[in-house]
């Protein structure tokens, strides 16, 4: 993976991002509306070339931050600038000229295909919506980047019922791709792919970063799948972000409490590790996303937790390891 | 760092090329369509019995164009090889006149059905594409002509226009007018789940304005349930015109319909039976094949059983 | 070796389908030892939970089984739905992927696990109540005894998924078969579960089987593994067998395909190339050798058995269906599936 300039602009610029969403309350309904605080104020670049990945559990609002990226979902307030413009201002129209450069791939390889299209119409799409489409060249066009996402391109004639779930993937890789986008929002690119499959899709996507230098969110919950793709990993919980920084780093010496039992609940495929290593079992559940907890949001689970943790909320500061974290208590711990 | 796709693309592939699942046949949703529609036995003899009768009374009318309106001189005569279907008491040729009228109904029908589908597609996609107070409107404006008697209001209507000549045409498209809502509240429903699929949202992200996706998207999805609801409401204005035409408000002679030759034979039905039974038995043939027919579109083109290799 | 409590024999099982018969299972063996875990790994479509569903009785009516499961001794195969019903929850208890396809949704939490101990034991209702109350901490539930008036859809995921072990506890079952029992929930919350699992284990002393396609979940917590492929068992051993000394390609394929939490390198995956076979249709020869890098002619004429591994470290249970078993176990796993296997012949065999 190409290394980072740092003292060049970032791609991708997501400042005080929150994202909050009202739940409930119809004109006929008896509750009253309740606000779901989906994203809280996330904070983070991607550079050119670059893989980001941004891990959490359900309902962390990884999901939800890719989709404001996108303008899929609208932000509250907060700003997200692609190469420095600024993207939560603009019209329709506007933002449509930005996604040239800025896709994305679904996790749900069955649903993201028009089922009535043939693969290369859903492919050509984004031609059509840009005014690119010509007649002559696009179906090359289409052929190309089939191939470069390992397809033949004779799947262009096919239908999407007619492909396997990885195959899909691909395709939606494809789309994607032929805009020659600079950044690439991937939501769970491979999470609903058998594992055999998986490795396929992976591998695909850090040989076409390699070869287009594109710039990677990659947005996912399996820890192991992120370590292997990223160049620096965020961790969210509860709609913040609370620990980012260099993938070495996050991995062999956390700092953060919550990403310590994240990374000692994720199972490792060797017997005698896997049952000889700590485990650390949380106790309760993630408090609804309707009402967080006073102060830091994990306190709740916790075993650290001290009064101040409930009366003042930890800033997501650089710690001793040099990456950032939001603790009371940070302490660097090997968990794996 | 520099972007060359050009480049990248015109390499050799840098993974295997992935052929599985390749095969020569190709499996289009109306491809598949089609061949469950075929092997359907009962929906197959539905169309086929359909377009027969409906040739056969196209060919009859244009070589014998004045045939169910010329009166004979045989008067209540049961079937013979002169008169296939008898005549009535005053010499029509009843064969003639139950070819004639089945042409007509299955005309107006298919004007009806017209009308239903587009004023029902347009009205349930704006309502599911848009929601909001949009939907609100359209569909309380719905539920208003749904419950309005409709017969009530076609017998007030009717009358209103009776006699003013050559009426089919205002029968069809009153019947048209108020039939549409059902079409739109299926649609509507169609719309509402498939703009929630992950598609619609691909493209919406890929730039995709509201016109793309309601005609690229949408409408294709919700084709099936379109069609195969248009088929059933090809057959529930045949019955409405009937009834209507059966209670002196529709089609009134010199014009002729499958449901006035069943009112001007229920007198004698027990005296000269093929009076009444010819014209009732081939509208019922008419209908029930319409039927057959929708019934085996629904399963042709219902998407859960489509072939998927999961 | 102690008497198994389960054997399996012959197992097939058929389904019809638009194309064609789908030969879902192919001829399944293995026993079940009291006192064990074992894990059932496979892919979508191997055949996996379609060999859990046969194991209680409870496969789609279309669908045609052959062979035999023995339980103790007795043939469950054939028998009535009325006739399993004993064992349902008695001998066998069941967790599936989804709590809501246990739990019915009408009725309290305390209800439901107090109904499952009478359905079995002949205790009055209050004695039951003490003892749903009792299961609901083991199964690690804090403040059980309020809990007890709660309806599923006021748990959250985990806690429904403890709520069924609590419920498979009841009857101290001589097995518990889960099928998937962790795959919809996260990670820290599979953790817990996971962590009930054992408990329930231990409390009970049944024997576990565990179907999943998560090897990391295996490596905790199997002792013998099973790997299915096109509705067979491929390969089969202690963990240490499958995951040390691996004898079958399809298993290495597996292995080297997931990335680990651990691994520091920029390593790529191996990936498997190609697809699985649709089941339609009769199999010739291996059914991975089409995807298989070590594949000779003979793999495509003759379907290799599951045949004892006579490498010197493996176990008495380690076996393999494929024809190079042995020369497999000494190979290293870096130099199967790499890039320049080729895919293209894939799904032609069956």
């Amino acid at each position: 993976m190409s290394t980072t300039d740092a003292s060049s602009t970032p791609l991708l610029e997501v400042s005080d991002l929150v994202v909050h969403f009202q739940k409930g309350g119809g004109f006929f309904s008896r509750k009253g509306k309740t606000t779901i605080h989906a994203v809280c104020g996330v904070n983070f670049t991607v550079n050119e070339g670059e893989t980001l990945g941004l891990v959490g559990e359900s309902g962390c609002g990884k999901t939800t931050t890719g989709r404001a990226i996108l303008q899929l979902e609208k932000a509250t307030s907060g700003s997200v600038k692609l190469n420095g413009l600024e993207l939560t201002t603009l019209d329709r129209e506007e933002m449509k000229h930005i996604r040239r450069n800025l896709q994305v791939v679904f996790q749900d390889p069955f649903g993201s295909l028009d089922p009535k299209m043939t693969v290369g119409r859903s492919i050509a799409e984004p031609l059509e919506i840009h005014k690119e489409w010509d007649k002559a060249t696009g179906n090359d066009r289409v052929g190309e980047v089939l191939n470069l996402v390992g397809l033949n391109p004779k799947f262009a004639a096919r239908f999407p019922n007619e492909l396997s779930g990885g195959q899909r993937q691909r395709i939606g890789i494809a789309r994607a791709l032929i805009m020659e986008p600079k950044m690439l929002i991937l939501d769970e690119p491979v999470s609903a792919l058998d594992v055999s499959v998986q490795a396929g899709v992976v591998n695909l996507l850090a040989d076409l970063q390699d070869r287009l230098g594109i710039s990677y969110l990659f947005v996912a919950h399996d820890l192991s799948v992120v370590r292997h793709v990223s160049d620096r990993v965020a961790v969210m919980y509860l709609g913040k972000i609370v620990e980012i920084g260099d993938k070495v780093e996050i991995y062999s010496a956390p700092q953060h409490p919550y990403t310590q039992a994240l990374l000692s609940a994720a199972p490792l495929a060797d017997p005698i590790k896997e049952r000889r290593r700590k485990h650390i079992i949380l106790t309760g559940d993630v408090p609804s996303a309707a009402a967080p907890p006073s102060g830091c949001r994990f306190r709740t689970r916790c075993w650290k937790a001290q009064d101040i943790c409930a009366s003042e909320e930890p800033a997501l500061k650089i710690q001793n390891g040099g990456h950032q974290v939001a603790c009371h208590f940070p302490e660097a711990v090997e968990v794996l | 760092m520099s972007i060359n796709f050009g480049q990248a693309m015109s390499d050799v592939p840098m993974v295997d090329i992935d052929n599985s699942g390749l095969s020569e046949e190709i499996h289009g949703q109306w491809r598949m369509a089609l061949r469950r529609f075929r092997r359907d036995r009962l929906a197959m003899f539905g169309l086929i019995t359909f377009l027969t009768i409906l040739l056969i009374a196209t060919i009859y009318t244009f070589v014998n164009p004045a045939g169910w309106s010329e009166l004979t001189t045989s008067f209540n005569q049961p079937p013979s090889w002169n008169h296939l279907f008898g005549t009535t008491g005053s010499g029509l040729d009843l064969f003639s006149a139950c070819l004639k009228g089945a042409q007509q109904d299955v005309i107006i029908a298919f004007v009806v059905a017209s009308i239903s589908m587009v004023l029902g597609t347009i009205a349930g996609g704006v309502a599911g594409y848009y929601k909001g107070s949009i939907d609100a409107v359209v569909m309380r404006f719905v539920d208003l002509l749904l419950v309005i008697p409709l017969l009530a209001i076609l017998i007030v209507l009717s009358r209103i226009f009776a006699g003013s000549g050559n009426s089919w045409w205002m029968i069809a498209i009153l019947i048209g007018l108020l039939s549409w809502t059902y079409i739109a509240r299926l649609v509507r429903a169609e719309f509402l789940s498939l703009r929630e699929r992950t598609f619609v949202e691909a493209a919406t992200a890929l730039g995709a304005g509201g016109r793309r996706i309601i005609f690229k998207h949408l409408v294709p999805n919700a084709i099936g349930t379109i069609i195969v609801n248009t088929t059933l409401t090809v057959s529930g204005a045949m019955l409405l015109e009937s009834t209507l035409s059966f209670l002196g408000l529709g089609i009134v002679p010199p014009q002729v319909s499958l449901g006035m030759l069943v009112q001007e034979g229920q007198d004698s039905a027990t005296t000269q039976p093929w009076l009444f039974a010819f014209p009732a038995g081939m509208l019922l043939v008419l209908i029930l094949c319409v039927f057959f027919i929708g019934d085996g579109l629904q399963n042709a083109l219902d998407p859960r059983k489509s072939r998927s290799r999961a | 070796m102690p008497e198994p409590i389960i054997e399996v024999n012959d197992l097939r099982v058929d389904f019809p389908s638009e194309d064609g018969t789908v030969h879902a299972i192919r001829g399944v063996h293995f026993d079940l030892f009291p006192h064990e875990v074992f894990g059932i790994v496979g892919e979508s479509g191997s055949g996996k939970s379609v060999t859990s569903l046969a194991l209680i009785g409870l496969l789609a009516k279309s669908a045609t089984a052959t062979g035999s499961i023995k339980l103790n001794g007795e043939e469950l195969l054939g028998k009535s739905e009325k006739e399993l019903t004993p064992y349902r929850g008695k001998t066998i208890a069941m967790i599936f992927q989804d709590p809501m396809t246990s739990l019915n949704p009408v009725y309290t939490i305390g209800w439901q696990i107090t109904e499952a101990i009478q359905a079995h034991q002949s205790v009055s209702k209050e004695d039951a109540k003490k003892e749903a109350v009792r299961l609901l901490e083991a199964a690690g539930i804090s403040q059980a005894e309020n809990r007890m008036e709660s309806y599923p859809h006021e748990f959250s995921g985990g806690m429904r998924q403890r709520a069924v072990i609590a419920i498979a506890m009841a009857n101290s079952p001589q097995v518990i078969l889960a099928d998937e029992p962790t795959t919809a929930l996260d990670v820290t919350v599979q953790a817990q579960v996971l962590d009930t699992l054992k408990v329930a284990l231990r409390e009970t002393q049944a024997s576990l089987v565990l179907i999943t396609h998560d090897l990391g979940v295996i490596a905790g917590l199997a002792d013998r593994v099973a790997v299915m492929y096109a509705g067979r068992i491929v390969e089969t051993g202690t963990v240490e067998d499958l995951f040390y000394r691996t004898a079958m390609p399809y298993t290495h394929g597996l292995l080297g395909s997931i990335p680990s939490v651990d691994d520091t390198g920029q390593e790529r995956l191996r990936q498997i190339p190609g697809a699985p076979p649709t089941m339609v249709g009769d199999v010739q020869g291996c059914p991975f050798a089409p995807r298989c890098p070590l594949r000779q002619a003979t793999c495509f004429e003759v379907e290799p058995e599951l045949v004892k591994v006579t490498n010197s470290e493996s176990s008495a249970f380690h076996t393999s269906a494929c024809h190079f078993a042995n020369d497999v176990t000494l190979m290293p796993a870096a130099s199967m599936f790499t890039d320049t296997s080729s895919a293209d012949e894939s799904e032609k065999t069956i």
